[in-house]
């Protein structure tokens, strides 16, 4: 990690200061902050129940034994603040008091400056507003909802009941029933059959969402036949000192629709990021998953499809960029359950420094998919001695007629790679970031355009002075 | 499954007249037995065998040496037919836990080659056993549930094989043990297998039932290859239907040692084959290969383990698997690089071949890896029988089952090609063609 972000990740605070006093904020994990989440939100008493009911089944559930170690995250869970409700102006920081070096990445990213200031929290999305209303008056149009979770609750409570926490329920995992107890902020998409949505929907138009989520929970619905791409999170670093992040995806992908979900995160290299994706696909429906991630400190996060109706279909694309300090613990999932499905997952990891990139996978098939297809891919790419890798891919195939494969290698930057291209007259650090730019090129390709480029440029800054 | 072992260890060690750093051992590992649980769906390599060895009768009575010797003439039927297509320069021959036969040709026990058992050992060589038993498998496991099973075999153990190839010497022709199981006992066997500089050797074990009964057998082999050794090593299981067969195999190896191994699983109802090599020394060398065949209700399951402490080693898995009926393969296998051990090349391959709908197979290829300068890679697949290249063998006027037979037998080939014991290889394809057919 370059100096100037390690700086801002250590040193900077952000968030709520002495001085500006929040609405309402809750420490600790107990039945009354979860009681006083839901009685803030004015929600339905089933949905009072339901977080109630999922903190204690979040006792109730064993830390997980395998994977990253979470032993830290344990001791200080009751250190967190689970809900908190900004005041109605908002935290009036000032873009004068965004360090020097934050906007300098930013500048570096060539990001234009009132996204900077959404970013770093202190801008109102002039800009971004202008560009919601024009987006937003074309979804009611078309019948596509798109809101906040809260108000996807409170509007279309009926719609909403129907779907929520059916396809990840409290007791799927810990973290999705942390989740399920204080879940605050994400979105709520519904698109209605036949439509399909030209521009990706993107979390940051939407303007009454209170800043990116800690607990997000985001459920998007994809009626037949409807087509909808859907961006959340952004390659430029976040900056917030709460330590963890349990957020639950669930999507539902209706008969031939298509679906994508783009994710990239970059949170500080203190964070806990223990996400839960998951996606239902029906008959000849498809369905991406494209997962980046590069910050936090230890992330678990293994994007899954269920692949349900005949003939449905599923990408997972992933990347991981794991530097010192950092334990990515990533990969994926396709349940076959429905004949003449296919899959495919590519995972490239780039592990720096003493970086750790794991890559942690299932394919199942069930007995009735038969000709289900799935492809695995996983390369790894380490930079320093010290960097680690591991793969722990599982297949489960309970049918004679499926077709699996699996395919996993490392490998290091190599110095003759780097060699021919100084004679061809690149910078050492050129050189590096080309090849790791052309290792992820399979997956980055598939990108919207400003994220592959600002994901360039983010490389460019972390292979400086990471050769020789 | 036991909660308590079904034999005292110490009266063990005292019974069958052991010295006390071994009636210590057996001590230290009960304790281990008693201190941990039994592996479950979570512990990691046994999380596809946990359903099958909740079935295993461990409250079968200890097997105890009876004192038992035959003739070459009134060996159990099973192995006069293996040592007929046979070329050995010598063998053992164990009927349940008694070692009843043994021979070596003259002119390798005047070099000072030992082939006998381990407890022949105890008293013919003890300094070797004891500087070398439990050194690949500790009877002192770190304690966890996945040491359940090392820790009853480290503490009941009552018959094994051990075998010595001094500094030096090559043994051209291949040597074997053959492990006769017999029904309604828990059998709990160890071998030590100690190759000392520049040693040469080819050694197969062979597992094999004489009647249909129940029984369990729980087998431990160690194999020290000391710098510069060679050995060829394979582990061949084709019990009786009835048999529950768990066995675990490491091998440490020095400097420039290297070991080609071949792990078959054709029998039993329920087998589990571990094996594992620790690359200790630079320019060492493992292959392991490995053929299964679960048809039935049979249960093969798989763990591999390329451990690389040292740089500039090499190691390869190689495993292909077959299953029909209702049976279930199961592959997993852990590729795992110390910080430091640079310039390993290491790989992995796990193939599988489905012939039945209600097959099952599972297929779990890891890498962890804390060096940069290396080359790693695995690759897995799982696919059924080619009905192309099937319909195409029929046009050619051979009927279906043979067709069957003749990819499967392709499909295995090139492992079975690998292993330089021709004649092992060719025994095992014909139990592979009895068991397409069958």
């Amino acid at each position: 990690m370059p100096e100037d972000l390690k700086h801002i990740a250590d040193d900077y605070r952000w968030g709520f200061r002495d001085e500006i006093e929040p609405e309402i904020a809750l420490k600790g994990l107990t039945p009354e902050t979860v009681k006083k989440i839901s009685e803030a939100k004015g929600e339905p008493a089933w949905m009072t129940e339901f977080r109630l009911k999922a903190l204690e089944t979040f006792f109730k559930l064993p830390w997980p034994k395998w994977g990253p170690d979470l032993s830290e995250l344990e001791k200080k869970l009751d250190e967190f603040y689970y809900y908190v409700k900004p005041p109605a102006k908002g935290p009036a920081e000032s873009w004068d008091e965004v360090p020097e070096e934050i906007k300098k990445t930013y500048e570096r990213l060539g990001i234009p400056e009132a996204e900077q200031k959404v970013l770093a929290g202190v801008g109102a999305q002039y800009d971004s507003e202008v560009v919601y209303h024009k987006v937003k008056e074309e979804l009611e149009r078309q019948g596509v909802i798109f809101v906040s979770i809260e108000e996807g609750l409170k509007e279309y409570e009926e719609l909403f009941k129907k779907y929520f926490a059916k396809l990840v329920p409290p007791t799927d995992n810990k973290f999705a029933a942390l989740n399920s107890a204080v879940w605050s902020g994400g979105s709520f998409v519904y698109v209605p059959p036949g439509v399909e949505v030209e521009v990706p929907l993107q979390a940051y138009f939407r303007v009454n969402t209170a800043g990116f989520g800690q607990f997000e929970r985001t459920l998007i619905i994809v009626d037949e036949g409807a087509k909808v791409h859907y961006i959340e999170g952004c390659t430029a670093p976040l900056y917030t000192t709460e330590a963890l992040h349990t957020g639950v995806i669930e999507i539902y992908v209706h008969k031939n629709a298509h679906s994508r979900y783009t994710t990239i995160q970059n949170w500080p290299t203190n964070m806990y990021n223990l996400v839960t994706q998951r996606a239902v696909v029906e008959e000849g429906g498809y369905h991406m998953w494209l997962d980046g991630n590069l910050g936090s400190k230890v992330t678990m996060k293994y994007p899954s499809t269920i692949l349900k109706g005949r003939g449905a279909r599923s990408e997972v694309l992933s990347i991981a960029f794991a530097k010192t300090g950092q334990h990515l613990d990533t990969g994926a999932k396709l349940i076959h359950q429905a004949e003449d499905t296919s899959g495919r997952i590519v995972s490239k990891s780039i592990s720096k420094g003493e970086g750790r990139a794991s890559y942690r996978g299932l394919v199942k098939v069930s007995p009735r998919a038969d000709r289900a297809k799935a492809n695995v891919e996983c390369d790894a790419l380490l930079i320093d001695p010290e960097s680690k890798t591991d793969t722990y891919p599982y297949m489960e195939i309970e049918n004679e007629t499926a077709q699996i494969g699996h395919e996993a290698t490392v490998s290091r930057l190599a110095d003759d790679q780097i060699f021919y291209l100084e004679t061809r007259g690149l910078s050492e650090d050129e050189a590096a970031a080309l090849i790791v730019r052309g290792f992820l090129e399979p997956v980055t390709k598939e990108l919207p355009l400003e994220f592959a480029v600002e994901l360039n440029r983010l490389i460019e800054l972390e292979m400086e002075g990471s050769v020789g | 499954m036991i909660e308590v072992l079904p034999a005292n260890p110490e009266k063990l060690a005292e019974r069958l007249g052991e010295p006390g750093w071994l009636k210590e051992a057996r001590k230290g590992a009960a304790a281990v037995f008693k201190a941990v649980p039994w592996p479950d769906r979570k512990t990691e390599p046994w999380r596809y065998a946990a359903g099958r060895l909740k079935n295993v009768p461990f409250d079968l009575p200890l097997a105890l040496p009876k004192e038992r010797s035959l003739s070459r003439d009134a060996l159990p039927a099973v192995v006069r037919k293996r040592l007929a297509d046979a070329d050995l320069a010598g063998f053992l021959v164990f009927l349940g836990p008694d070692l009843v036969y043994a021979e070596l040709a003259p002119e390798l026990e005047e070099k000072g080659v030992v082939l006998t058992s381990l407890h022949q050992a105890l008293r013919s060589h003890p300094e070797l056993v004891e500087a070398n038993l439990y050194k690949a498998i500790p009877a002192r496991q770190k304690g966890n549930a996945e040491d359940k099973i090392p820790a009853l075999a480290a503490a009941l153990w009552t018959y094994g094989a051990f075998v010595y190839v001094p500094a030096g010497v090559e043994v051209e022709k291949p040597l074997a043990a053959f492990f006769v199981s017999e029904a309604e006992e828990l059998e709990v066997s160890r071998t030590l297998i100690l190759l000392d500089d520049h040693a040469r050797l080819a050694y197969a074990e062979e597992h094999l039932s004489e009647s249909e009964g129940e029984a369990v057998h729980v087998g431990m082999t160690e194999l020290i290859l000391r710098p510069g050794a060679r050995l060829v090593h394979a582990n061949v299981q084709t019990k009786n239907r009835a048999s529950h067969h768990l066995y675990r195999q490491r091998a440490l190896l020095e400097k420039d040692a290297a070991l080609k191994d071949l792990a078959v699983n054709l029998g039993a109802r329920f087998a589990l084959s571990e094996v594992g090599s620790e690359l200790l020394g630079p320019g060492a060398d493992s292959e392991m290969l490995g053929v299964y065949f679960a048809a039935g209700d049979q249960h093969h399951d798989h763990y591999t383990l390329q451990h690389h402490v040292a740089p500039h080693a090499r190691s390869d898995v190689y495993y292909k698997g077959v299953a029909k009926d209702e049976g279930t393969i199961v592959y997993q296998g852990l590729i795992k690089l110390e910080p430091g051990a640079q310039k390993t090349d290491a790989y992995q391959t796990n193939r599988n071949l489905l012939l039945s709908r209600k097959a099952r197979v599972e297929s779990v290829p890891q890498l962890e890896i804390a060096a940069n300068d290396v080359r790693c890679s695995h690759g897995s697949s799982i696919a059924p029988i080619d009905e192309e290249q099937l319909f195409y063998l029929e046009t050619r006027g051979i009927p279906r089952p043979s067709a069957e037979n003749l990819l499967v037998a392709a499909f295995l080939e090139d492992v079975l090609g690998r292993v330089p014991l021709e004649n092992l290889a060719h025994h095992v394809a014909r139990v592979i063609e009895e068991k397409v057919r069958v």
